[in-house]
This record gives C-alpha cells, sequence and structure tokens, in this order.
C-alpha cells in the first residue's frame, strides 16, 4: 500500500522533533451501500475514503494528526504538525522495519466488489417482499445492504509493520406496523465479516418475518407500566445489556483513568457467580472479529470476568503503558480519522445452565424483554439505560400480554449482581458501537437471563 | 481541484453521462482535550472530499472519493454509473441549474482564526483547573476539550452552476465527575459562541461543577403525573431526534406523523416552529442547499398549525410545491431534506417566572438515551432523566434515576407556555426555549 522508504521517512519525521514513538494507519476502504424503500431503490451510494493517520507520543502524551493527502510530501508535513506538538530534546531513535505476518481468521470467498449490483439488490428484494406480505398491518419496510473492503497497513517506530484486509457484508431490515394510526417498528440486522456468500447463505425469511413480528406485535400492544420487579432478558441482542452496562466501563480508556466504577477492582468478585462473561475478537468471519486490532496486535480471547470475579479489562497499547499492563489486542478505530482505544470486538456472557422456560416458569410477574434496542451508558457512573423493542409481561410464570415503550435503567456494576438465572440458549448480534473512537462493528450475545430487580420505565 | 473536475465532466460525457454535479469539501479541524493538567489528547486534522453525482440514461448515480487523485475518476465514474444502473425510484432526481438569487449570509469570523494554539490550550486547562477548585467532591473531569474549525464547501455541476460557501467556529466542552463516598454524579457545559472573548473558564466550571454537584445523594422522586418544565436544552435535543417528521420525504414515505396534517393543529396556539438559514453563525446557515437552491425563511408551525414540510426538489415535485430549499447534500451522501436552524420561537417568560406559574411540578434538566429510548415515526419516548421539584414556585430538590414517558406530539399540544431562554445547545442548528408542559408521567420511586 505504501513502500517502506515512505513509511519510514514519515516515521522519522513524526519523531523528528523529540517524541518517542509514532505510528502510521493508512487505510483505504472501498464501501457500497444499497438502501430500499417502498418496493424502490431509496438510495445507493459507494466510494473510496482514503487517509493516513499518525500517532506521535512522547511519555504519557499523545497527538493524533491526519490527512487525506497521499502524496509523500502531505503525509511528511502532517507528520511533522504531530512533531511540532510535543517539540523537545531529540532524541535518536532507530527504526527497523520488518513486515509482520498476519494469521488470517477470516475467510473470504466472494470479494465485494467483485458480485453486480443488480445481483445484491434482488436479495433485497426478496427480503423486502417476505417483510412485506408478513401481514396486511406492515406498511412500510425498508431493506438496506452495506459492503465494505477495508484496507489498512499499520507500522510504528518499534519496527512493526503490518497490512491486512477486512470484509463486511450487512443486511439491515425494518418494518413499520400500524394500528389505528399508530406506527411500531421491528428489525433484524445480521451481518458478519465475511464475503458476499454470507448474503447468499442467509435465511433471508427468517430475518424479514423477525423484523415484521416484532412491528405487528408492537403494534397491537399497549404500554408497559413502570415499575421495579423481575425481568427475563433473551438471548442474542439481549447482550447489549452487559455491552452498555459493562463491557465499556471495562475498557482501559475509562479504567486508566481511575473513572471506571471496575477500577482497581481485579480479583474481587463484582457478579454474581454464575456469571462470566468474555471478550473474544479471534471467533472466525464473526462481525467484530479482526486478525489484528488496529494497533497491529493479534486479537485475543479475553475472559473478563470468570464466575463472578472480574479478571481482566480491554487494553490497548497507550492505556496498557499508564496502567502498566500489557495490550489485549484491543485497539479499535473506525478509521484513519480516530486515534485507536480499547474497544470491545465481539463480547458476551457466557451460557449457563437453565432452560429459558424454566427461568419463566420461575418467575410469577415481570418483563419479559424479547428483543433489546440499543442503549448507552455513562462509564463514569455506570448509569445505563436501554430500550425493550418486543416486551411482554410474565404473569403466574406464563409470558402474557405484549407490552411497549419499555425502557431498562439501573447501574451496571449492581445489575451484574442481580442477575440470578442463566439459561443455556446461547447467540450473538450485530451492532455498531460508537465510542470516543468512532463507530465499529461488534458482536453482543448472551443466553436468556434474568435479573432480579431493575428500574423498567414506561407509562 | 478545478482541474480535476474538468477532467471529471469530460470523462463523464464521454461515458455516456449528460449533466453531472460535484460537490467538494475541505476542512481544517483542531481539538485538545485535557485530563488532570495534562494534554490528554490533541488533534490536528485536514480533511478533504469530493462528491459526483451524474445522470446516466435517466437516473442519477452518486460517488465519492477522499482520494483527490487522477486515479479516483476511474472509480468515481464506473461507481456512479453502477448506481443509476440500479436506480428504480420513480422520483427522479434532477441537477438543478440554480435559482435566480441568493442571499449573502454572515458565518465566518476571521477574528477566530486568529486564536493561538497556545491560548486555547490554557483555556481547557483553566476550564479543568477552576472546576478542581471550586468543591473538593470533584474527582475528575473526564471530558474537557477545546476545538476549533474551519470549512470551505463548493457546489459546480456542468449546466453552469458554481457556488461556494465558507465557515468557522470554535467550542468548548466541560465534563465534571463528583463524588461523595460510593455516590457519584457528572454534570457538563459547553460554550459554541462565535466571539473568543464571550468564552469564560469560569462559567462553564462553575456551571459544570453545580449540575454534578447538585445532584449527589440525590433520590429518585415518586412515581406519578406531573406538570413539568422541559428546560431549553433538553427541549432542543429532543427536538433534534425527533426532527424528520418535518421532513415531505418521511412523510411522503408514510414515516411520519405529520403526515395529512398541513393546515390543522399539531400543537398548541404557544408553538411557533421557525427554519431560518440565515441566523449568523448557526450552523444550519446557508445561502444555498444540497442540491443549489436557494434557501429561505419560513415558519413549519404557526401558533400551532403546521404550515409546511420541509421539501427538496424532488419533494416538491411530487407535492407540486415549490422547493423550501431544504436539500442535504455531504460529500458521501445522496440528497436528504435537513432542516436549516430550526427552532421554537421564543416566548416572552424567564425560567424563574415559569417555575413560579407553574407553582407546583418538576423541571427535566437532563434526560439521555435520546438515540434508544425514543421512536421519532410515533413519538413515544421513555427516557432516563434528572431533574429538580418546583414547590410553590421554588426550586425544592434534585432528583435522578427516573425515566420520563410520553408522547412527543401529544406533549406539543400540552405545551402551557414558552419561555424566552431559547438557545441551540450543542446542537448547533436545532434550538429551543424551555417547555412549560400540562403533564408528563415519571417513573421513579
Amino acid at each position: 500500500m505504501l513502500d517502506k522508504n515512505t513509511i519510514y521517512d514519515v516515521l522519522t519525521a513524526a519523531v523528528s522533533k523529540g517524541a518517542d514513538f509514532a505510528e502510521i494507519f493508512l487505510d483505504d476502504t472501498v464501501a457500497s451501500s444499497i438502501n430500499f424503500v417502498d418496493n424502490q431503490v431509496e438510495t445507493t451510494q459507494s466510494g473510496r475514503d482514503f487517509g493516513i493517520g499518525i500517532r506521535v507520543i512522547k511519555g504519557l502524551n499523545s497527538v493524533y494528526v491526519y490527512t487525506n493527502g497521499h502524496k509523500k510530501e502531505d503525509m511528511i508535513a502532517t507528520a511533522l504538525k504531530g512533531a511540532d506538538a510535543l517539540a523537545s530534546q531529540k532524541k535518536d531513535l532507530v527504526i527497523n522495519l520488518t513486515k509482520g505476518l498476519v494469521t488470517n481468521r477470516n475467510f473470504i470467498e466472494l470479494m465485494p466488489d467483485t458480485i453486480e449490483k443488480k445481483e445484491k439488490l434482488e436479495y433485497i428484494k426478496k427480503a423486502y417482499t417476505l417483510a412485506k406480505n408478513y401481514d396486511e398491518c406492515i406498511k412500510q419496510v425498508s431493506v438496506s445492504h452495506m459492503d465494505k473492503i477495508q484496507k489498512v497497513l499499520i507500522a510504528n517506530t518499534d519496527g512493526l509493520l503490518k497490512e491486512d484486509t477486512r470484509v463486511y457484508n450487512r443486511f439491515v431490515i425494518s418494518a413499520v406496523a400500524e394500528n389505528n394510526g399508530e406506527m411500531q417498528t421491528g428489525f433484524s440486522g445480521p451481518g458478519a465479516h465475511k464475503g458476499f456468500e454470507f448474503i447468499r447463505d442467509l435465511d433471508l425469511e427468517h430475518h424479514a418475518h423477525r423484523a415484521a413480528k416484532t412491528a405487528k406485535t408492537m403494534a397491537f400492544a399497549g404500554y408497559c407500566k413502570a415499575g421495579n420487579f423481575p425481568v427475563v432478558i433473551d438471548n442474542g441482542f439481549g447482550g447489549v445489556i452487559f455491552h452498555e452496562a459493562c463491557g465499556h466501563s471495562l475498557e482501559a480508556t475509562s479504567v486508566a483513568k481511575g473513572d471506571s466504577v471496575f477500577s482497581g477492582k481485579l480479583g474481587e468478585m463484582i457478579a454474581n457467580p454464575i456469571v462470566t462473561a468474555i471478550d473474544d475478537g479471534t471467533l472466525a468471519n464473526e462481525w467484530g472479529t479482526l486478525n489484528i486490532d488496529d494497533e497491529g496486535t493479534p486479537t485475543q480471547r479475553n475472559v473478563l470476568i470468570e464466575n463472578g470475579v472480574l479478571k481482566s479489562y480491554l487494553i490497548d497499547n497507550f492505556n496498557g503503558k499508564k496502567m502498566g499492563m500489557k495490550s489485549t489486542g484491543s485497539g479499535r478505530r473506525q478509521n484513519y480519522r480516530f486515534a485507536p482505544t480499547s474497544r470491545m470486538n465481539n463480547t458476551f456472557i457466557a451460557p449457563g445452565k437453565s432452560k429459558r422456560e424454566d427461568i419463566i416458569a420461575a418467575t410469577d410477574f415481570g418483563l419479559y424483554a424479547k428483543q433489546m434496542g440499543g442503549g448507552s451508558v455513562n462509564p463514569g457512573t455506570g448509569e445505563f439505560n436501554f430500550a425493550v423493542t418486543e416486551g411482554y409481561m410474565i404473569r403466574d410464570g406464563k409470558v402474557a400480554e405484549p407490552v411497549r415503550g419499555a425502557t431498562l435503567i439501573g447501574k451496571g456494576h449492581e445489575i451484574l449482581k442481580d442477575i440470578d438465572m442463566v439459561a443455556d440458549n446461547f447467540s450473538m448480534e450485530q451492532g455498531m458501537c460508537g465510542s470516543v473512537s468512532g463507530s465499529i462493528p461488534t458482536n453482543v450475545g448472551q443466553p436468556a437471563l434474568r435479573v432480579k430487580k431493575i428500574t423498567v420505565g414506561g407509562r | 481541484m478545478k482541474k480535476l473536475i474538468d477532467k471529471l465532466f469530460e470523462e463523464g460525457k464521454s461515458m455516456g453521462f449528460t449533466n453531472m454535479e460535484v460537490i467538494t469539501s475541505e476542512s481544517n479541524a483542531f481539538e485538545v482535550k485535557i485530563y488532570k493538567q495534562e494534554i490528554d489528547s490533541y488533534k490536528v486534522t485536514d480533511s478533504k472530499g469530493m462528491g459526483f453525482r451524474g445522470d446516466y440514461e435517466g437516473q442519477i448515480g452518486y460517488s465519492y472519493t477522499e482520494k483527490l487523485a487522477d486515479d479516483s475518476i476511474g472509480i468515481l465514474l464506473r461507481e456512479a454509473k453502477q448506481n443509476a444502473q440500479i436506480n428504480d425510484n420513480k422520483d427522479k432526481d434532477e441537477i438543478f441549474a440554480g435559482s435566480s438569487e441568493y442571499k449573502e449570509v454572515d458565518n465566518y469570523f476571521p477574528e477566530l482564526d486568529k486564536i493561538e494554539i497556545r491560548e486555547k490550550i490554557d483555556f481547557a486547562l483553566k476550564m479543568e483547573e477552576i472546576a478542581k477548585s471550586l468543591d473538593p467532591r470533584v474527582k475528575s473531569t473526564p471530558y474537557c476539550v477545546f476545538g476549533s474549525g474551519s470549512s470551505k464547501g463548493s457546489l459546480v455541476n456542468s449546466l453552469g452552476l458554481d457556488l461556494e460557501d465558507k465557515s468557522n467556529g470554535v467550542y468548548c466542552f466541560l465534563q465534571v465527575l463528583a463524588q461523595d463516598k460510593e455516590d457519584l454524579s457528572d454534570g457538563f457545559a459547553y460554550c459554541f459562541e462565535k466571539d473568543f472573548s464571550l468564552f469564560d473558564p469560569e462559567k462553564i466550571a462553575k456551571e459544570a461543577v453545580d449540575k454534578a454537584i447538585s445532584f449527589l445523594g440525590t433520590k429518585p422522586i415518586k412515581s406519578n403525573e406531573y406538570k413539568a418544565i422541559i428546560l431549553n436544552e433538553v427541549s432542543s435535543d429532543i427536538l433534534a431526534t425527533v426532527n424528520s417528521c418535518f421532513s415531505a420525504r418521511a412523510v411522503q414515505k408514510g414515516l411520519s406523523y405529520m403526515k395529512g396534517k398541513l393546515n390543522t393543529e399539531v400543537a398548541s396556539d404557544k408553538v411557533t416552529l421557525v427554519d431560518d438559514p440565515f441566523l449568523p453563525g448557526q450552523s444550519g446557515t446557508s445561502s444555498f442547499d444540497g442540491e443549489g437552491v436557494a434557501t429561505k425563511y419560513k415558519e413549519v408551525i404557526s401558533k400551532g398549525v403546521l404550515k409546511t414540510y420541509l421539501h427538496n426538489n424532488k419533494t416538491a415535485k411530487i407535492d407540486k410545491v415549490e422547493s423550501t430549499g431544504n436539500a442535504s447534500r455531504s460529500v458521501k451522501s445522496t440528497i436528504g431534506i435537513t432542516p436549516t436552524n430550526l427552532f421554537f420561537k421564543k416566548g416572552e417568560k424567564s425560567l424563574e417566572e415559569l417555575e413560579k406559574l407553574m407553582v407546583d411540578g418538576i423541571v427535566i434538566t437532563d434526560v439521555s438515551a435520546l438515540h434508544s429510548g425514543f421512536n421519532s415515526i410515533s413519538g413515544d419516548f421513555s427516557l432516563p432523566a434528572k431533574g429538580y421539584t418546583i414547590k410553590d414556585g421554588k426550586k425544592d430538590k434534585c432528583f435522578r434515576q427516573v425515566t420520563i414517558a410520553g408522547n412527543y406530539f401529544d406533549l406539543l399540544k400540552d405545551i402551557e407556555e414558552v419561555g424566552e431562554d431559547l438557545t441551540f445547545g450543542s446542537n448547533g442548528n436545532i434550538g429551543s426555549p424551555s417547555l412549560y408542559i400540562k403533564k408528563i408521567s415519571l417513573a421513579g420511586e
């Protein structure tokens, strides 16, 4: 992507005024998207993102600069802006760039740019028809397909030089149901670190019907009453609870500063002993998987919580230096516009031993959150909230009437202790996680589990 | 750039494109983040990009590139051609030849470009230092930044349209985390003024610290229906989430509550919603929109009555009206619809007067989870909130960890009074004063 001499010269410029480390991240991405609404193409867009991000570090200070310029002199001029910001006495750094091997975990059969857009559109139309014909109340369906080929080159003054190619495909179906003038939406958004074979092999009917079913159920549902009671959160996207409420607080981004509720708690019991949580960046072809993270470190399987005990944080190189700990392969960024920091890959609560049916049967009164929506968390206070997009009341140990408008609110570290049953029906789903280093693909996951008491917002 | 565009149009023509258009964007930005009196992050960036659209056999195809070099021309044209070929939308985009007149706007402030980097860093350092000194319970400042940026954009097409605009701005943002034993609470403040002399580190630090400290040790209040004042910044954030309901595209697609409601009452008669592209220094200010149409001032809601949707050329043609000059477009996006500067017109009463008028009720000072707890189609919301109670017209006690819920469109009809404290908050182009609402449902204890 860039010849060794240019890399060497850019890195040399970056450390020319006294910095002790510099890193470049060259990003050349071709992305394409088709959005289909109301039985026709609403938008279709594609293009090329290109830029180089340069990070310069001195001690615990870091500077980030980037440019879209593709000429060597643009890159060097940008590197010098970074160098200037940390100017002090010059050190003599010897840079020995050695091309490193990258172990491939993601096997790609069909590169997206070899597929005709017409074929992509055929799959979209199929999914559209399946969702639209699900029920008369489905008034609107939107289907999108996105693919992306991201080529990266990462090099630093420690001599690291690695290149990798990441390929993504995602299909997003959303359905709107109407009942008495009230509109409700349902959603399914499968994705993978895979080529177009992912779309060819996808069970379109399952995803189209799932989106339509949520919309229909919610359109005919009454409002959820607010209160404080047990909640059974089902598998798959239900894992957003852990992602939002705990995962972000385990990122070195907040732990290194001592801002996180989990700072200084390694080895302590922070969750109910039935809870084991893992972040795994190595699962083949999964949405959140990478061969190497965006600092060039191979990803790994990180056990975060084992039987309730805090075992590990998610760490990038820079924060690792502050904490005196090694990178866990978690340095990530959306693209060249962002300095990398510790982020999640595929994060989930491991399966337990109960059956979902038994958990519901053991609950006299509560909420069954079948589908979860997005959410957010304040890493400082641990306060989180997220929306239940398909919910039902549980009455006398049985799933009863559907309810809409429910949100779950609370504090992450408290919820972890209140998880009192974990089922065996583990699954993962895909999301885009937004944080300081941009929006990145991540998997969330869990089996069905019960939180014995949680504040449910409704009306 | 000019050369590249000429070459692009020339090669496009020989490939079979008829009308073609390019938008360009060039920007520079700086941001410094301070943590514990050290530079925590420091970012200097320069970005360039080019968006292309062209008419290929009667359909428009789009593409973009961030690499402004001859070797991107092939990609731009190939992708745009393929995108045009699968574009079966029966309502066609068109390249626009231009409006008869464009109003001058004031959106570039040369003085702002003269602020030295050192001054920016010192400002952020000072904000944090003051925040720490104000109260021993201030634990840290997770987010303390000062930033600046300037950008230049252009729209050039093969029908002879050649428009340019530029803007710049500076901002600071401070988040404070306070701790009392095990209890944590955060608060934030910011400034987006176009005059650096109006940036006051003391004022910002005090505001953020007060917000954080005042919620320490507070508890939820009882679940109930309350009379409520939604603070200006909160209302502005909510309007920023829900404003797509005024887009004619959303209406035509059946994805808006406002469908079929033109010239009917959609809000209380205290409510006038304005879209004004000419406010100096506001982020939605521009003399032309994403299609090159001249922008204009309009009342979307006038004394409670819905007067117009926001249109681009395509939606206007469908509704047989004139474009309202609300086409959106960026380098990487296709034509859409966006407000310029959209805000509720201010009333006459101060926040204190609204509180007196309400006698008993609550003031909502903060909501979160707008992206997940708000259904912008149905208007249903359920949002974690913070605030304080009003007893006998006076501030009583702060509360947090509660959820407010309701329907935004019902709430618009329940507006009793609109305050005078119009602000665009941190949203840039979406503004609101504080709103006094008849009732809101709250889940707490």
